[in-house]
């Protein structure tokens, strides 16, 4: 039985479900689990076919989460299938469009099965941290498929930094066969540590690289990866695997769809295995046996990706920065806020939209306030434009401390009267929308990730503001990632809570190094004597932990907006 | 880890001497190590329909290492191939996976057959070089089960054979075992005698026996129940607890088994394995680990405190099927089926009470009962539970409620039904009994394997928790003994109508302590 409602809200679609449950007269069945699937503009198809196949095994309530952020209208579509069309569970397939996407945990909110558990399946579009998504952060179990992305392995990289135990990824699971019939052969006699391993598959395949850190990490060997060459070059997945040992080697070869080649040491008639890939309804039933952290997933992930846990890395490798000197603070602002409005205006002939961030302080406000004049005079189309903050001190909406409140007048209102949407200003929560801190940064970071920033954010060679712009403290602070402190060991989240911060008010929230450093042009905005000897340290190598100012690049140019008294020591 | 380590001796190279085998890593499917497997008795049913599909299912789940390697041993005078057709054939026949062509292609690589006679020193050679060539030509790795489904009179000289051909002992870092089913005897002392034939020839921990009940979720399943859950374990006892029905059931006859089941019956068949094992587990206190030692220990404890009832001919009750119409079906009476003497006194229904003499248990019978053509096929564990000591109703609003009840049903679809009073809508006040049912997965699920499945990948893998030690065996025949020498002397079967539940005296059994059976 297949219901559609359209415009609608969830509270009306879980009555209705219950209604058509009554009707259909399955209402005691048990539930074990929610499996939210997130396939916001994927096919859903395929997915669909594998969850109804594993609630079989696992009776589950089936929440599909599509979206259409563009859309002209905002609201809430919805289907509802019980019954034959839904195998031993029951799907709702909810279609967001527009704003009602800001919120997509309240979507699902009133279809979750009371206490039991959540799993979140993207079977596309891996989030770089599928534990701080919106709807990964209700989950105790996030799968991923980093082999169904676009970049395979790229995807795996930003998982593997992103990666908080209850992560999964299917490129594991794809191996859990393999991995079986290797820990099996291992025991051969005479047993004996493999001198060393070739994993047989192409480079770039995730399974690949995770079967090769695992019997790395495990077995302490020499593994290395061997790409397939003539007519199994470009065959996905694993291929095969040989462990030298002293008495010969024992070999596993691919040969089919189903089977896989065994030779012994001694014998290498080629015994028959029967090894089919599995099928992706498989993967995902073996994926909700245990909703249990996968420790030595874990492990293998990190043995696999090591060393990329320093925040220097995200500002390594761009253009060295660029000084710009002005008379004063004013004559600073004005020159920075001509760049940024030719910046942007550039950015809107090759994209639909252009991302600007904007910061607080002496010279930021100034900037600020010189832009609406300046965009206009570079003809820049403020409807398509979208506004960000850098950061921003958690207290009252009004409260004058706040950037957002410092520009109000100057910045955001003039540009509302030219034409930017509402939903183009991403304001930075404030202690009045009713989330504690650690909440309201998620969900600033969520609104980020989820405005297409996730994968640029944590990939090098990629941006996605076109213009950042921040102010530096005397410490050499920018946003609120300070000297030293803990917050700037997070990487995995888009932006950070900020407690005990230096520098009162103690509680802000900040962007985090990577989504600090992925901009097209940055500016650090700088005045004043007193900022003279941070900005020169700042010039000096990437030192994110002392001087973090040192540490954000764009990924065309960084440029420091000094005035004269600020750039007495550069 | 860079030196190599071979598995010491005695010690099942999966407990963690393989880097590869993380005990944390619960996705690792525990493939089976290097190994064949020697089945005497291939031509039977059980090798037919549930032990030749089983390894098949195994190898299709990929849970058995590619090489493995098994070796029937039997009269037949059959080759190889034959003996690989035979296996086809009853594979297609009876796998619960699917047939395919592949996966039969990898387990005919290892299929031997040796012919020979239990008697016959020479064919036990011919089996030792077979085993020898599996070794080497397929990696088996000295490492091999020897698969007993043959009656158990053949025990002795098969085990005999086994040691003159040295094929018990293990070499270095390589096990033997062999595997033993049902019955262990039929009463106490051909029990021992039976084990001694075994264990001269094999270590203790080397034999196992296999239950097929204990093998199935949800037998497993009771564990988890009690002691995962605070909910129940509160009220698993005399305070709550009113008494425990444990029923297995089945709706068809005695079939082919007339030559092992006549003078067998059904308390040596099932209750003395199967009835006693899901009533210990259902009484006996929390184990200190679920290691199999600690598992054991309870079951042990419990079945020693089993007491009999005073007047076995009051407490206990023994049927005979008549023929007639069954389910739409004719069907012979017991004494009419073949090879059945016309005099059998053998029973097809068994019912006793039996009390558990400790704290926890005082003063609840567990009621058990078993049979052939009953109602319906059916495995269960009733605990009933006493009525609430007040009820602040009208005696009218509560005519409909009975007793609370939680269920644990075994077979066919395995789950858990509790049972409780709740308002019917409306304005009366008025309260009856509804059940609440739970059912994990489906049985078609790759996550419900036969129970044989698991058991001969658990005897591979050397994991015995789910097997029963000679000392359980002892302890049951001890409970069972007595009654079984009353009833020859004292207590013929009475007759019951095929698809009923059984005879008036089993119904009056229960009557005499004011309970009824419940009707699963």
């Amino acid at each position: 039985m297949i219901t559609t409602l359209t415009d609608t809200t969830a509270s009306a679609l879980a009555k209705k479900m219950n209604e058509m449950r009554e009707t259909f007269g399955a209402t005691t069945l048990g539930r074990v689990l929610t499996l939210i699937i997130v396939a916001t503009g994927d096919d859903i198809d395929e997915p669909l076919k594998a969850a109804v196949q594993a609630s079989h095994e696992h009776p589950a309530r089936v929440i599909v989460v599509d979206a259409e952020p563009d859309a002209e209208e905002s609201g809430l579509d919805g289907e509802i299938r019980v019954g034959r069309d839904a195998g031993a569970g029951e799907i709702i397939i909810l279609r967001a469009r527009g704003e009602s996407m800001s919120a997509l945990d309240t979507l699902v909110m009133p279809m979750l099965l009371p206490d039991a558990p959540i799993v979140t399946w993207w079977p596309e579009h891996a989030p770089s941290s599928p534990a701080h998504d919106v709807l990964g952060t209700m989950a105790q179990r996030r799968i991923t498929d980093a082999a169904a992305c676009s970049e395979p392995l790229a995807t795996l990289k930003r998982l593997r930094r992103g990666y908080v135990s209850g992560d999964s990824d299917l490129a594991w699971s794809r191996l859990t066969n393999w991995r079986g019939l290797v820990a099996s052969l291992y025991e051969i006699p005479p047993v004996a540590t493999p001198t060393s391993v070739e994993v047989m598959g192409a480079e770039g395949d995730p399974s690949v690289v995770l079967m090769a850190a695992w019997l790395q990490s495990a077995l302490g060997s020499e593994v290395s990866i061997e790409a397939p060459t003539g007519d199994e070059a470009g065959r996905p997945g694993l291929l095969g695997v040989r462990l030298h040992r002293p008495d010969g080697v024992i070999g596993l070869h691919r040969n089919g769809e189903d089977t896989v080649e065994l030779t012994l040491p001694g014998d290498d008639s080629g015994q028959h295995v029967t090894m089919p890939q599995r099928s992706l309804y498989e993967l995902l039933a073996e994926e909700l046996r245990r909703l249990d952290p996968d420790q030595v997933y874990s492990e293998v992930l990190t043995h696999a990706f090591s060393g990329i846990d320093d925040a220097a890395t995200y500002a390594t490798g761009k253009p060295e920065p660029t000084d710009v000197v002005g008379a004063d603070a004013q004559a600073v602002a004005a020159t920075a806020a001509a760049d940024a409005a030719r910046e942007l205006a550039a950015a809107l002939e090759e994209r639909p939209a252009a991302h600007l961030v904007v910061t607080g302080g002496s010279v930021g406000t100034a900037a600020a306030a010189a832009l609406p004049a300046a965009l206009a005079e570079a003809g820049v189309d403020v409807s398509r434009l979208h506004l960000w903050w850098g950061d921003e001190r958690f207290v009252g909406a009004d409260d004058a401390d706040r950037n957002e409140v410092q520009v109000r007048k100057s910045l955001v209102e003039p540009l509302t009267a030219a034409g930017l949407p509402a939903r183009n200003l991403h304001v930075m929560p404030s202690t009045a929308d009713g989330m504690s801190l650690a909440d309201a940064a998620a969900w600033y970071g969520q609104q980020l990730d989820a405005a297409g920033g996730d994968a640029p954010f944590r990939t090098r060679g990629e941006a996605f503001f076109d213009v950042l712009w921040l102010g530096m403290g005397p410490d050499g602070h920018v946003a609120s990632l300070f000297p030293e402190h803990p917050a700037q060991r997070t990487f995995g989240v888009s932006a950070v809570a900020v407690e005990d911060s230096p520098k009162p008010p103690p509680e802000r929230i900040s962007l985090t190094w990577p989504v600090l450093n992925s901009a097209r042009h940055v500016g650090l905005l700088v005045a004043g004597a007193e900022k003279a000897e941070a900005a020169a340290n700042g010039h000096r190598e990437i030192d994110p932990w002392s001087v973090p100012a040192s540490s954000v690049r764009g990924l065309e140019s960084t440029t420091w907006y000094l005035d004269e008294a600020a750039a007495q020591q550069s | 880890m860079t030196e190599s380590s071979a598995p010491s001796p005695g010690r099942d190279a999966s407990e963690g001497d393989n880097p590869l085998r993380d005990p944390r890593d619960r996705r690792l499917p525990l493939v089976a190590g290097p190994s064949s497997m020697v089945m005497f008795g291939v031509t039977g049913d059980l090798a037919r329909k549930k032990l030749l599909p089983a390894i098949y299912d195994l190898t299709h789940r990929g849970l058995l290492p590619p090489s493995f390697g098994l070796v029937g041993y039997g009269r037949r005078d059959w080759s190889d191939e034959d003996f690989a057709e035979y296996v086809r054939k009853n594979v297609e026949e009876f796998c619960r996976t699917g047939f395919s062509e592949s996966v039969f292609e990898q387990l005919r690589g290892g299929l031997r057959f040796v012919t020979g006679t239990f008697d016959d020193p020479e064919a036990f050679e011919r089996l030792t070089e077979v085993v020898g060539e599996l070794d080497r030509t397929r990696g088996t790795g000295g490492n091999h089960a020897f698969y007993l489904s043959i009656p158990p009179d053949a025990f002795p000289l098969v085990c005999e054979q086994l040691a003159n051909s040295g094929l018990n002992t293990p070499r270095d870092g390589s096990w033997r075992r062999v595997v033993i089913e049902k019955p262990f005897g039929h009463d106490l002392e051909s029990a021992k005698e039976l084990n001694d034939v075994v264990e001269k020839v094999f270590r203790p921990e080397d034999v196992f026996r296999i239950d097929h009940y204990l093998g199935k979720e949800t037998v497993q399943n009771i564990l988890a129940l009690r002691f995962a859950n605070q909910l129940y374990e509160p009220i698993w006892n005399a305070n709550y607890v009113d008494h425990v029905q444990i029923t297995m059931a089945e709706d068809i006859g005695i079939g082919s088994r007339a030559g092992y089941y006549d003078g067998i019956g059904t308390a040596r068949d099932v209750i003395q394995n199967h009835l006693l094992q899901l009533m210990a587990l259902t009484a006996m206190e929390e184990p200190v680990s679920f290691r199999a030692s600690d598992l054991r220990a309870e079951k042990e404890k419990v079945l020693a405190a089993i007491e009999l009832p005073e007047d076995l001919s009051l407490h206990t009750a023994r049927g005979q099927y008549v023929g007639g119409w069954q389910g739409g079906e004719e069907v012979r009476p017991y004494l009419e089926e073949d090879g059945i003497p016309a005099d059998s006194t053998t029973e097809t229904f068994a019912a006793m009470r039996l009390d558990v003499a400790n704290r926890r248990w005082a003063g609840v019978p567990f009621y058990l009962r078993a049979g052939k053509r009953l109602g319906r096929r059916v495995t269960e564990i009733a605990v009933v539970f006493k009525r609430a000591p007040f009820l602040p109703f009208r005696s009218t609003d509560t005519a409909d409620l009975g007793q609370n009840a939680i269920v644990i049903r075994v077979q066919p679809d395995e789950g858990v039904t509790i049972r409780f009073g709740s308002k019917v809508p409306g304005t009366q006040m008025e309260v009856r009994d509804v059940t609440m049912d739970f059912a994990y997965g489906m049985n078609f699920t790759e996550e419900s394997p036969e129970a044989y499945e698991r058991l001969i990948l658990d005897m591979l893998l050397g994991d015995p928790p789910l097997f029963p030690r000679q000392k359980e065996v002892e302890l049951s025949w001890q409970v069972l003994d007595p009654i079984t020498a009353y009833w020859a002397e004292n207590l013929d079967p009475a007759p019951y109508r095929p698809g009923t539940w059984g005879p008036d005296t089993a119904h009056e059994m229960l009557a005499r302590d004011g309970r009824t059976w419940r009707r699963p």
